[in-house]
């Protein structure tokens, strides 16, 4: 492991000029399930590793009906699958943050730490796109807000710019009743996703009156399928109009080839997965 | 083992024979403790003496040892031999459920019966049937250790992935009546047996289930696609 | 640079100077002696590591010692009281539930954690929690048991 110093801020304040002063020499840790890996395998070799975790009210989560949930960065994934309004109002959620890694990883791993880092394997980012979900990054400077899906830029970057931090996240009042998510791991169920879908649908009378759709694992970062989800928006709701919108969801996803399956497997699981997420959530929506 | 146990009784009982003053053939053991036949009351544990035997002049730990050779023929050019005094078998069954359109395989039960001639420690036998199981679960369908010039390329958990306790099917297994004559105590060995058919029973399910083998391991849901496909 | 950690350990506290790059795995092993805490896979996957950190279970060899200051820890060694083996611990060898003995430490730990917060868990909820640990001898199979009649165990103890 490569020396380092490490600095324990007690204000965001602090943290922010700790980054300021440090500049590209600097890394934030807070539950540090990703971070350290990278510093074993020497991918990311900070001098200075700053950590979140005395930051207070870093890790709350708050629910209001008419303004949604909102997740402090700190959260760590296993608090926000126990957290009753999430269980109550957001069951897409509660079902993804069940799934991610196993119950000693997700009571370290946190959410900031894990939209920050830009890894496009893991299952939160679908199913929060998928939720119209929005982060806000902070910075001595003050506050911005960018929705979640134009927030992942390439593999492992994001629209943080230096000197800024992930602070919270924010999901707004469900509107979509119908939702579905799948994580396809054919080695070992603990394995990443080969394909993790995540899709909120409202529909009435047999039509498809809204839709979102995420997947992860596909491309160089978290899809947002927004073509696919204009295939279905407005048409009635059939088996062809399911099968043509997971088609159009393969065309927008660049899987690559790895040792969890070939980008032609992944190609052909997109369109099983995308149309059998859809009919589940068309399903809970009536 | 068994001659080695053996080697260790006979040195404890002539410690404990001198400590009682009494012949090693008059000695019994139970519960840990060695006393003279019809005389319980007056009687040594079996780590006394094993400690009166080390702290004494000349003292040693006792240490037994043994070994065993079966009548065996090692094999000639043919391949052909004995190379064993005797050979355990098992048999397995599994049950599974393949996914046409994704390939995935799910065990939905396993069962396994196993001869390993005479079962002396049950709780440690059926640990080794579901352990070897597990390692016969892993290679047939989630491992894949890859190599590049001799190198392996994902000596780690992440890459490399070994059944967890998720992965598991409900298993059944039994234990055959039978008694190895060469063997100890009638036991044969016991160990590997069932990690050997397993990938073979796992493939001829899902041939029997979708009409395609796999030729390759790990047999994985993307070749298992790939085969339906080719068939058309 | 060194720094200073105060971390409770099985009840003690410890106060040691430490590199930030320790990893908490090594930092009980090495720092205080405690080797109970198995190091298998160093990337997280195997749980071998497993440790209570403020009585949640965290794997050991993806934490830094400094991000433990301040905190308390359980480790195996933790678990026995006055020489008594926990009930855990005691299901466990009844029910023959290792073989090397290497997985051992952090099922112990994830099995004891699961009966503190889910003193009644079914078989699926015992496979979902302990899912992290992986063991490559036993087939899991006595693991679970172990834990079913730990939690027996320990409500026939309460009553």
């Amino acid at each position: 492991m490569i020396r380092f110093d490490y600095q324990e801020p007690t204000t965001l304040k602090k943290a922010f000029s700790l980054l300021e002063k440090h500049g590209d020499d600097a890394r934030v840790i807070a539950g540090g399930t990703s971070l350290l890996i990278m510093m074993r395998q020497r991918l990311l070799m900070p001098k200075v590793v700053i950590s979140l975790t005395r930051i207070p009210k870093f890790d709350r989560i708050t629910y209001k009906p008419n303004d949604g949930l909102r997740i402090g960065a700190g959260a760590c994934h296993r608090d926000i699958e126990l957290s009753p309004p999430v269980k109550k109002h957001y069951p897409l959620l509660h079902e993804t943050f069940r799934k991610v890694a196993q119950p000693r990883i997700r009571n370290m791993g946190t959410i900031g730490g894990n939209l920050a880092a830009g890894d496009p394997l893991t299952d939160p980012g679908a199913s929060l796109i998928a939720l119209d979900a929005e982060v806000t990054l902070t910075s001595s400077k003050g506050q911005r807000t960018v929705r979640l899906d134009e927030f992942f830029v390439d593999y492992y970057q994001t629209a943080l710019e230096a000197g800024e931090l992930l602070t919270e996240i924010h999901v707004p009042p469900p509107e979509r009743p119908g939702w579905s998510h799948i994580k396809f791991t054919p080695r070992s169920i603990e394995d990443f996703a080969t394909v993790g879908v995540a899709i909120t649908v409202k529909t009435s009378d047999g039509t498809c009156e809204d839709i979102r759709l995420g997947l992860n694992s596909v491309a160089s970062t978290i899809v947002h399928a927004k073509k696919a989800e204009a295939v279905l928006r407005g048409k009635p709701i059939t088996e062809a109009a399911l099968r043509e919108m997971a088609e159009v969801a393969s065309t927008e996803c660049e899987p690559t080839d790895d040792n969890r399956g070939s980008a032609e497997y992944k190609l052909d699981l997109i369109k099983v997965l995308v149309r059998r997420a859809a009919e589940e959530a068309v399903q809970r929506a009536s | 083992m068994k001659n080695a146990a053996t080697n260790v009784k006979q040195q404890l009982f002539e410690q404990a024979a001198e400590m009682l003053e009494a012949n090693p053939q008059d000695l019994i053991s139970r519960d840990g403790k060695i006393f003279v036949k019809g005389a319980e009351g007056k009687s040594l544990t079996v780590s006394d003496v094993a400690r009166a035997r080390l702290f004494r002049h000349n003292g040693a730990p006792i240490v037994g040892s043994g070994s065993f050779d079966a009548d065996s023929v090692l094999p000639d050019a043919t391949r052909f031999g004995n190379e064993s005094g005797a050979y355990n078998y098992g048999a397995q069954a599994a049950q599974v459920q393949v996914d046409p359109e994704t390939g995935q395989v799910k065990i939905v039960q396993f069962a396994v019966a196993s001869d390993c001639g005479t079962v002396i420690y049950p709780l440690g036998a059926e640990g080794q049937v579901e352990g070897g199981l597990a390692q016969g679960i892993g290679y047939a369908l989630i491992e894949g250790l890859q190599i590049d010039e001799g190198r392996p390329i994902n000596p780690n958990f992440s890459d490399y992935r070994i059944p967890s306790m998720r992965d598991m099917p409900p298993l059944q297994h039994t234990f055959a009546d039978s008694y190895e004559p060469t063997g100890p105590f009638g036991a044969k060995g016991l160990g590997e047996l069932n990690m050997d058919p397993t990938a073979a029973v796992i493939n001829n399910a899902i041939f029997d289930a979708v009409g395609v083998r796999v030729k390759t391991l790990p047999i994985t849901p993307e070749k298992i696609l790939r085969a339906l496909k080719e068939k058309g | 640079m060194k720094q200073t950690i105060r971390v409770t350990v099985n009840g003690r506290v410890y106060q040691e100077d430490v590199e930030p790059r320790i990893l908490l795995a090594h930092f009980l092993r090495e720092n205080i002696g405690l080797t109970g805490t198995h190091i298998g896979c160093v990337v997280g996957e195997c749980g071998a590591c497993s440790v209570l950190l403020d009585s949640k279970v965290v794997k050991s060899c993806l934490h830094f010692a400094v991000q433990a200051d301040g905190r308390e820890i359980t480790t195996i060694e933790g678990l026995a009281k006055d020489g008594e083996l926990n009930p855990v611990q005691e299901a466990f060898v009844k029910n023959y539930a290792f073989q090397c003995g290497y997985c051992t430490p952090g099922m112990v730990m994830t099995s004891y954690a699961l009966l503190q917060t889910n003193p009644n868990p079914t078989e699926a909820e015992i496979r979902k929690a302990l899912a992290g640990n992986l063991c490559m001898c036993t087939g899991y199979v006595q693991i679970v048991d172990a834990v079913k009649e730990a939690a027996k165990q320990q409500s026939t103890a309460k009553v």
